[in-house]
């Protein structure tokens, strides 16, 4: 499978506005999700979004397989994600949860939601990534793979490993579904 | 619930509603990505020259590591080969055990552990704990760390199998020892490949000594093209021990 890092660049560096808004804009919504689900805060996940696309902006017009535009995009929303959390790593070790809990109804389900929250941001940034990928966007493996620039069987593996992380007493192919 | 539907809950508890975003993110890249491209064309300029004194410094650099490697390998060398009794025998005689990992048959039938209570893999005396990583084209780097609260005489040898390629699980830098695999540029630096890493209480790290009594941090390199399930033999003078991490 041709991984996105060997997406090759094109002659032309620049493409028209109205272009790159068609482009980026469907992929917008999945970065969030995808970004929201790294972080675990509304506002950082839209700067790791905003700066993505900027990037993007920059380097969209050398990508020459459109096909590979939406694993591409995730996968510099991805490294985006780790780098804001190495930032805040270092100014605030609270992995991006909120000091209170908003509990607005079924107060049980929000806590069951924070831990589970709180147990996948303690997962390393690329075990987190592909859970986030696989339960959270609904990605194939294929798909999940191209984003985490690893091979099928790699990303499979982690998946594996964070699922008995998180759900130990869970059987993994019944985590799976 | 599965596990599905409970990640889909616990996010969307948290996830802003997302309507009109796309629209505003786009909108903001096209408003100031133009200055942002002509403030980058300007530090373009100034980047130019000093990207030169960037070559030559790094170039020096790598001078000096490559110089500065060698030394040091030549002066460990030198002082490892200077006892020339007990603790090469030793570690010999360590290297000599033959490696006993377990065989899943699938993914599936791979289960991490033995885990102590602080959840570090390891039944003892020596522990593990992963921790980030460096990647290359050859590979993924993990930057591990070893532990163990108690003392231990002689050498400690560790070694690392990948459980379905079966291709041996490579270490670079501090403590790697042993058989030369290949040769990798990690974060800037070349590093040579070894298959073992060799730790001593005495030449523990002296940067955890308020979390544990011997530690060394040491890092351990995967090819892109491994399962993800690998099996550890740690062997030391009057035990050994096996873990695995997958």
């Amino acid at each position: 499978m041709q991984q996105v890092a060997d997406v090759k660049p094109s002659r032309s560096s620049v493409i028209s506005e109205r272009t790159f808004a068609d482009l980026l804009t469907p992929l917008i919504e999945p970065g969030l999700r995808l970004a929201v689900g790294m972080l675990h805060d509304p506002s950082a996940a839209e700067d790791a979004v905003q700066e993505a696309s900027f990037t993007a902006w920059r380097k969209l017009a050398q990508i020459q397989h459109q096909d590979q535009l939406r694993a591409w995009f995730l996968g510099v929303v991805a490294n985006k994600c780790r780098n804001a959390r190495r930032r805040k790593w270092v100014a605030d070790v609270k992995l991006g949860l909120p000091e209170q809990l908003s509990v607005v109804s079924g107060e049980e389900r929000s806590l069951r939601g924070t831990d589970l929250r709180r147990a996948i941001a303690r997962l390393r940034h690329e075990d987190r990534l592909v859970v986030v990928l696989y339960f959270y966007l609904d990605m194939p493996l294929e798909d999940v793979a191209a984003v985490a620039r690893t091979s099928v069987g790699a990303a499979r593996a982690r998946l594996y490993r964070s699922v008995q992380r998180l759900r130990p007493e869970l059987a993994v192919e019944e985590a799976l579904r | 619930m599965s596990l599905r539907k409970q990640i889909h809950s616990a996010f969307d508890e948290v996830a802003p509603p997302t309507f009109g975003a796309p629209e505003r993110v786009v909108q903001t890249v096209l408003a100031e990505g133009s200055s942002r491209r002509r403030k980058e064309r300007m530090m373009l300029r100034l980047r130019v020259p000093l990207s030169l004194v960037a070559v030559f410094v790094l170039i020096a650099l790598v001078v000096g590591v490559l110089i500065g490697g060698r030394l040091i390998q030549n002066w460990n060398s030198f002082r490892n080969s200077a006892p020339a009794g007990g603790g090469q025998t030793e570690l010999a005689q360590l290297e000599s055990r033959p490696l006993v990992l377990p065989t899943p048959a699938s993914y599936l039938d791979c289960k991490p552990g033995p885990f102590n209570q602080a959840g570090s893999l390891g039944k003892g005396p020596v522990y593990g704990d992963g921790g980030g990583t460096s990647s290359t084209s050859w590979g993924i780097y993990y930057h591990n760390l070893a532990y163990a609260e108690t003392d231990i005489t002689g050498p400690i040898l560790v070694r690392a199998n990948d459980l379905f390629t079966h291709q041996p699980v490579v270490f670079v830098g501090q403590y790697a020892a042993g058989p030369v695999a290949g040769h990798d540029i990690v974060d800037g630096v070349a590093v040579e490949q070894h298959t073992e890493l060799v730790f001593a209480t005495s030449e523990a790290s002296k940067s955890y000594r308020s979390t544990h009594k011997f530690a060394w941090p040491f890092i351990a390199g995967v090819p892109t093209t491994w399962s993800g399930s690998t099996g550890w033999q740690i062997d030391g003078v009057g035990f050994s021990e096996v873990f695995v991490a997958c």
